[in-house]
C-alpha cells in the first residue's frame, strides 16, 4: 500500500517527526527520503502519493528539491507539492522554478503545518 | 557597519597610485631621460659651442637610476619612486639650464624650450606622484621663464618673442593633465573600493542566508517535538534526544555567527 505523503528533507530527525506528527493528527502515512535518490528508488511508491512534501536546501553538491520537484513533474506526478524551506523565499530559482506549488517556511507551528497539509490533500483546513 | 562607510573624499595630493604603477612611473622617466640624453649627445656633437658633458652626466645618472629602480622593482614603494622621478628632473633641467642657451645662440633656427615642454608633458603623464608631478611641471616652466628673463641676450629674445606664453601654455596644459590623471586614479581607487564592500555584502548575505536555513531546521526540529512530547506516547527521552541535538545545532550556528561578527567589526574599524 502507498503512503499518501512523501516527505523529503536531509534532516533526519524531522524524517522522524513528520510521520508521527501526521499519523496523530490527520491518520495519514508518511514515507520520507533525506535526498532525490533515494526518491527515485522508491518510484512508484512516491508516484502514487497525494502530496510531497519537499524541502529545498538538501545539503552541497546534491540535487536540491527543486530537482525533486522537476522529477515528480516529469514522471507523471499527479498529488500536491509543498515547499517547506529554511530559507529560500527570495532566491530567484524558486521564484521561477516552483510552478504554483506552495511554499511554506520553517520554522513552522505544528497545527499550521497539518492545517496546510489537510488543506493540500482533503481541500479543507 | 560596511555599508554605511561615506565615500573617501581625497585631495589630489593625497591620491596614492599602487607603488607599482608609480615605479613604473619613475623608470619610464628615467629610460626618457637617458635615450633623451643619448639624442642630446648626437645633437651636441654636432652643434659647435654646446657642452657635451652635462647631457652625458645626465645619461649616466639616468642610467644608473634606471637600474637601481628595475633591480628593486619587488620591493618598489611610492616615496622612493618620487625621489626617483625628482632627481630624474633635477638632472634634466641641470642639462637644460646648461644648454638651452648655447643652442639659442649658436642654431638660427632652435625651436625654443622643446625639452622643457614636452617635460612639462611628460610630468603630467608619468609621475609617481601629485606633489612630484606638479613640482616638476613647475620646475621646467619656471627653469625655461627665469633663463629667458635673465640670461638670453636681447636678440634671442626678439627671436623668440612669442615665448614665455608657449611655455606656460604647455605649463597649464601639464597642470591639467597632471590633475585629470590623479582625479582618474581616484575614481578608479574608489570604484575598487565600493566594488570589494559590495562583495563583502554580498558574501555576508550569503552566509545570513545560510544561517538562517540552518537555524530554521532546528527550530522545527524542536517545534514539532515538543508537540510530538505532548500529544503521543513516543518514549520521552528519543524526542529529548531530538530536542538536543536541534539545540546543538543552534550552539553550531552560533559559533558560526560569532566568526562573522569579528569580520564584521574588522570592516567597520578599516
Amino acid at each position: 500500500m502507498s503512503a499518501t505523503v512523501v516527505f523529503l528533507d536531509d534532516n533526519e530527525d524531522l524524517r522522524q517527526l513528520m510521520p508521527i506528527l501526521l499519523k496523530t493528527s490527520l491518520g495519514l502515512d508518511c514515507i520520507c527520503f533525506g535526498n532525490l535518490a533515494e526518491i527515485q528508488s522508491h518510484q512508484q511508491e512516491v508516484l502514487e502519493a497525494k502530496l510531497a512534501i519537499l524541502d529545498i536546501n538538501l545539503g552541497p553538491f546534491v540535487p536540491d528539491g527543486i530537482d525533486a520537484f522537476h522529477w515528480l513533474k516529469a514522471h507523471g506526478f499527479h498529488g500536491k507539492v509543498l515547499f517547506l524551506t529554511g530559507h529560500a523565499r527570495n532566491n530567484p530559482r524558486v521564484k521561477s522554478e516552483i510552478n504554483g506549488a506552495k511554499l511554506l517556511e520553517k520554522p513552522l507551528r505544528p497545527d499550521e503545518l497539518v492545517a496546510c497539509v489537510a488543506r493540500a490533500i482533503y481541500g479543507i483546513s | 557597519m560596511i555599508a554605511d562607510d561615506p565615500p573617501e573624499k581625497k585631495h589630489l595630493y593625497q591620491v596614492q597610485l599602487p607603488a607599482s604603477g608609480a615605479w613604473a612611473g619613475a623608470m619610464t622617466a628615467a629610460l626618457f631621460n637617458a635615450l633623451g640624453m643619448v639624442i642630446e649627445l648626437a645633437i651636441v656633437r654636432r652643434t659647435p659651442g654646446v657642452p657635451a658633458k652635462p647631457a652625458a652626466i645626465s645619461a649616466v645618472v639616468a642610467l644608473i637610476l634606471l637600474i637601481v629602480l628595475v633591480l628593486k622593482r619587488r620591493t618598489a614603494s611610492v616615496k622612493w619612486a618620487a625621489i626617483a622621478y625628482l632627481v630624474t628632473t633635477v638632472s634634466v633641467i641641470s642639462v637644460l639650464m646648461n644648454t638651452n642657451l648655447k643652442f639659442a645662440v649658436s642654431q638660427r633656427n632652435w625651436l625654443p624650450f622643446q625639452e622643457n615642454k614636452l617635460g612639462c608633458l611628460a610630468a603630467a603623464l608619468v609621475a609617481p606622484e601629485f606633489w612630484a608631478g606638479l613640482a616638476s611641471i613647475l620646475a621646467y616652466c619656471l627653469s625655461g621663464v627665469l633663463q629667458l628673463e635673465f640670461f638670453f641676450p636681447p636678440e634671442v629674445r626678439t627671436r623668440v618673442a612669442l615665448e614665455p606664453w608657449p611655455l606656460l601654455a604647455f605649463g597649464l596644459g601639464g597642470v591639467l593633465a597632471l590633475i585629470y590623471r590623479f582625479h582618474r586614479a581616484h575614481l578608479t581607487q574608489e570604484l575598487s573600493r565600493i566594488q570589494a564592500q559590495n562583495a563583502a555584502i554580498r558574501r555576508l548575505a550569503g552566509v545570513f542566508l545560510d544561517i538562517r536555513d540552518r537555524m530554521n531546521t532546528p527550530l522545527q526540529v524542536i517545534e514539532l517535538s515538543v508537540d510530538v512530547l505532548r500529544n503521543s506516547r513516543q518514549a520521552t527521552d528519543e524526542i529529548l534526544d531530538r530536542i538536543d541535538r536541534s539545540v546543538e545545532s543552534l550552539n553550531n550556528i552560533n559559533s558560526m555567527l560569532v566568526e562573522h561578527e569579528k569580520e564584521i567589526e574588522w570592516e567597520a574599524e578599516r
